[in-house]
C-alpha cells in the first residue's frame, strides 16, 4: 500500500494504527489542556457521589461534607492531639477533579475512533466514569483521615483489615484507575472500531505474502 | 471478550496487590526506583553536567532542585496494567513472554523521557510542571500501554505461523450485530485468535 509522489519515490501510508496512536497523542494534550480549566464544574458531580459515599461508607469519622466547584471539605469527628496539648478535630481538603481526567482520555480515544453516536458515546462514558472517580476521591479523603490519624487503629475505631482495605484502594484509586478506567471503557465501547480498523485493517495493509496464511 | 476483561481486572488487582508488599517494595520497587533515578542522572548528564541522582531523587546541583522519584512515578503500575492485558489475551506463551519483555522496555523507556521532561519542566515553570505531572504525563503514559497492546495484539496476528493459533475465548458473549455496510471478512486467522468480538461457536 504504497502512492507515488510527484519526484516518483514512492512514500509508504502510515498504518492505522500509527494515525491513531498520533491522533490519539494530539487529542490527550489538546482536551486535558481544555479539561484542566472547566475540571472545576466537570467534576463536581465526582463530588456529590464520593459526598454519599463518605456518609454511607464511614458515618463513624464524618460529621460533615462541604461541597463546592473545585473543593471538598471534609469535617471529622476524628480527634487527634494537638501541639500545645488539647484535641482537636480534624478537617480534610480535597479537591474532586484530582483523579476526574480520565474524561479528556476517554473523549480523545472516542473523537479518535470517529464514528456514529460520538456524543452519545461521550455522555454514557462521562456517566460510567463518575462512580470510579468518586471511588478514587473517597479513598484519598479516607486515606487523609487515616494519615492525620497517624494510623492509629484504636483512635479510628476500625479493625487491621479495614485500614489495609483503605491503604489498598487508596493505591487502586490514585495511581491506576484514572487513566485504566476510560481506557478500558472505550475498549469496550468502541471494540468494533478496535477490531475493524486497527486490527483487520491492518492486516489488508499487508503485503500478500504476510496478510495470507 | 467478556472473558477477557474480567481474567484482566483479576490479574491487575491481584498484581497491584503484590506490589504493595513490604516485601516486593523493599526489595524489587524501591531498588528499582533508584535505579531508574540513577539512570536518569546518567542520561541528563551526558549534556548537563548539573544534574545528579541521590537515592530516588533526581536533582541539579546548582539551582537545588530536584524530582523525587515516588509510586506511579516509576513505571511500575504501567508495567503492571500491561503485564495484565498481555496475559488475558489468548495468546501463545512464547508471544505473551516476547509482549512481557518488549512492553517492559517500551513503558519503562517512555517513563524515562518523562522523569527527564518533568526534572526541566519543574524548573522552567511550576504550573506547567503541575500539570504534565498530574495529569498529562499520566494519560501519556497510558496511552503508551495501550498502543502498546494493540502492537502486541498486532504482531499475533503478523506471523500467527510462528507462535501457533491461539484458542479462542471459551466462553464468548454474543457478537454485536455487524454492520450490513461493512464487509464480512472472510479471513479465519483473524477470527480465531485476535478478534476482539469472538466468534460464536
Amino acid at each position: 500500500m504504497s502512492r507515488q509522489r510527484n519526484n516518483g519515490l514512492p512514500m509508504r501510508r502510515l498504518s492505522p494504527l500509527t494515525i491513531f496512536m498520533l491522533s490519539a497523542f494530539g487529542r490527550i494534550v489538546a482536551l486535558t489542556a481544555i479539561w484542566s480549566q472547566v475540571s472545576a464544574w466537570t467534576s463536581y458531580p465526582v463530588g456529590l457521589l464520593s459526598h454519599m459515599a463518605l456518609e454511607q461508607a464511614a458515618p463513624m469519622w464524618v460529621r460533615q461534607v462541604h461541597l463546592s466547584p473545585g473543593n471538598m471539605e471534609v469535617d471529622t469527628a476524628i480527634s487527634v492531639p494537638t501541639a500545645d496539648g488539647r484535641r482537636g478535630e480534624i478537617t480534610v481538603e480535597v479537591s474532586p477533579a484530582r483523579y476526574a481526567y480520565g474524561l479528556p482520555i476517554f473523549v480523545a480515544l472516542v473523537l479518535t475512533a470517529r464514528g456514529r453516536g460520538r456524543v452519545g458515546r461521550v455522555a454514557a462514558g462521562y456517566a460510567a466514569l463518575l462512580p470510579f472517580q468518586a471511588f478514587s476521591l473517597t479513598m484519598s479523603a479516607l486515606m487523609q483521615m487515616v494519615l492525620a490519624a497517624q494510623a492509629d487503629i484504636r483512635l479510628l475505631r476500625v479493625s487491621q483489615w479495614q485500614m489495609e482495605a483503605i491503604v489498598y484502594g487508596y493505591q487502586l484509586g490514585s495511581l491506576v484507575l484514572p487513566t485504566l478506567v476510560p481506557i478500558l471503557l472505550w475498549l469496550w465501547m468502541d471494540r468494533k472500531f478496535v477490531n475493524d480498523v486497527l486490527i483487520r485493517s491492518w492486516r489488508g495493509s499487508l503485503p500478500p505474502a504476510a496478510s495470507s496464511p | 471478550m467478556l472473558r477477557f476483561f474480567l481474567t484482566f481486572i483479576v490479574l491487575q488487582l491481584t498484581l497491584f496487590g503484590i506490589n504493595m508488599l513490604g516485601v516486593v517494595q523493599q526489595h524489587v520497587v524501591l531498588p528499582w526506583t533508584a535505579l531508574l533515578a540513577r539512570g536518569c542522572a546518567a542520561l541528563v548528564t551526558l549534556f548537563d553536567a548539573s544534574a545528579a541522582a541521590a537515592g530516588k531523587v533526581l536533582w541539579n546541583t546548582v539551582s537545588g532542585f530536584g524530582v523525587s522519584i515516588e509510586p506511579g512515578c516509576n513505571g511500575i503500575e504501567a508495567c503492571i496494567v500491561l503485564f495484565a492485558a498481555v496475559i488475558a489475551f489468548p495468546s501463545t506463551w512464547r508471544h505473551k513472554l516476547v509482549g512481557l519483555a518488549a512492553g517492559f522496555v517500551a513503558v519503562q523507556g517512555l517513563n524515562v523521557v518523562r522523569v527527564i521532561s518533568l526534572f526541566y519542566l519543574g524548573q522552567w515553570n511550576t504550573q506547567v510542571f503541575n500539570f504534565a505531572h498530574e495529569y498529562l504525563w499520566q494519560a501519556l503514559i497510558m496511552l503508551d500501554v495501550l498502543v502498546v497492546w494493540l502492537l502486541w495484539v498486532r504482531a499475533g496476528s503478523k506471523s500467527p505461523e510462528a507462535s501457533g493459533p491461539p484458542a479462542p475465548p471459551e466462553d464468548p458473549p454474543a457478537p454485536p450485530a455487524r454492520s450490513a455496510a461493512l464487509p464480512q471478512s472472510a479471513d479465519p486467522l483473524v477470527s480465531a485468535s485476535l478478534d476482539l468480538t469472538p466468534p460464536v461457536r
